[in-house]
């Protein structure tokens, strides 16, 4: 396992800068509901 | 042989590479799409049966074909379900409603609504759609009439479902007033539409991320606006004036007071909001409300039910409730009955 870690550190570091900073860019730069009633998406 | 030894050697090594890419790929995009979901819906974002609920109308199972002209499809009766995160129930009839007997009670003043999913209460427990707590405070009030607000709300009803709605199943009840709701796709929506029964099995796999992706502020939208739709309805408000003329028809072959109902919680309609009321004071006999003003200060997210739904919440129904009450008592629409609306019952 350690082993693994040592290995991949840099893979698994990635991962979790992008997971911040996509959420974070999802959330923060979202623009809220679609306004306009036609977007109801019934159908 | 040396050489073969050694490509395969590097290509097994690579792979365990892309392996472990591919997984941790995998894993923050589900990281990703949790937390969009916590941010979304809260504690419900853990709840399979709840994100599985979260469905369109056309494909939540809840609906059925009719066959009255005109209406395309209803609610199925009896449900017993989820629906946008909250309970859901239809009587015997398919009303988003409690049972009502089909002939009114003494002493009772009945009130019908038509209207879409703003009516029908989308993502809003029962308790808390607007003609509940309408129906309730008026029933807490000393006066001796009971009041019963019977919903013939249907997301995704148009202006010609609307009508029909109110030609072919309102009057069974003997109501005493109707309120004709203008809510969701109000009168601009000239598509007529067919309906296949569906449901959406894999609508707890809906990506959410994927959706505010799309919503991203810095990107090109393709999506309408409040105003492309404000700009749609002006341009045809002939068909505005179309519908207005057979309600009020309705309204005086009946002798039932009506009361148009611009019922919606985006400021940014206000300028058709008062257009429409221009429109209804042409027709003598109908009555108005509209529910807009009362959110010009208000952030409009903070009035959806989440923040990728732009339908109500319980906090705009509550809004809806106040103004609707002080209308129709300033209208004195809510007393007893005028003898010359029951000479016919």
């Amino acid at each position: 396992m350690g082993k693994f870690f040592s290995r991949y550190k840099y893979y698994l570091i990635g991962a979790l800068v992008l997971f911040i900073a996509l959420t974070l860019i999802l959330i923060v730069f979202s623009s809220g509901p679609q306004r306009g009633a036609f977007n109801y998406q019934i159908f | 042989m040396q050489d073969a030894t050694h490509n395969r050697g590097f290509f097994s090594e690579h792979l365990k590479d892309i392996v472990v890419l591919i997984a941790l790929a995998l894993v923050v995009y589900i990281l990703v799409e949790q937390s969009v979901r916590v941010y979304l819906f809260g504690g419900d974002a853990f709840s399979y049966a709840k994100m599985s609920s979260i469905r369109s109308t056309g494909g939540s199972g809840n609906l059925q074909p009719s066959g009255i002209d005109g209406l395309v499809y209803e609610l199925r009766p009896g449900l017993d379900t989820v629906f946008k995160l909250v309970p859901f129930t239809t009587n015997s009839r398919g009303l988003r409603d409690k049972e009502y007997s089909l002939k009114k009670p003494e002493g009772t003043f009945r009130v019908a609504l038509v209207g879409g999913s703003f009516t029908m209460g989308a993502g809003v427990k029962i308790e808390d759609t607007f003609h509940s707590r309408l129906e309730e405070r008026l029933n807490e009030e000393p006066g001796g009439l009971k009041y019963e607000f019977i919903n013939f709300g249907v997301a995704g009803y148009t202006m010609k479902n609307k009508l029909s709605v109110l030609g072919h199943k309102v009057l069974e009840y003997g109501p005493d007033l109707v309120l004709f709701i203008l809510d969701g796709s109000q009168f601009a929506d000239l598509k007529t539409r067919t309906f296949t029964p569906r449901v959406e099995k894999l609508s707890f796999f809906t990506s959410y991320s994927y959706k505010l992706l799309k919503k991203i502020k810095i990107l090109p939208g393709r999506n309408k606006s409040a105003l492309e739709f404000v700009r749609l309805h002006l341009r045809r408000i002939f068909l505005l004036d179309n519908a207005l003329f057979k309600i009020a028809q309705f309204s005086e072959e009946n002798s039932i007071p009506v009361s148009i109902v611009v019922l919606d919680h985006d400021y940014q309609h206000n300028k058709l909001g008062k257009k429409i009321e221009k429109e209804v004071s042409k027709k003598g006999n109908l009555f108005f409300s509209n529910t807009l003003p009362f959110f010009r200060h208000e952030n409009f997210v903070d009035y959806c039910i989440y923040k990728v739904d732009m339908h109500p919440n319980a906090e705009a129904n509550r809004i809806f409730a106040e103004v609707i009450y002080r209308d129709l008592k300033n209208q004195s629409l809510l007393g007893k009955p005028d003898p010359k609306f029951t000479e016919n019952e």
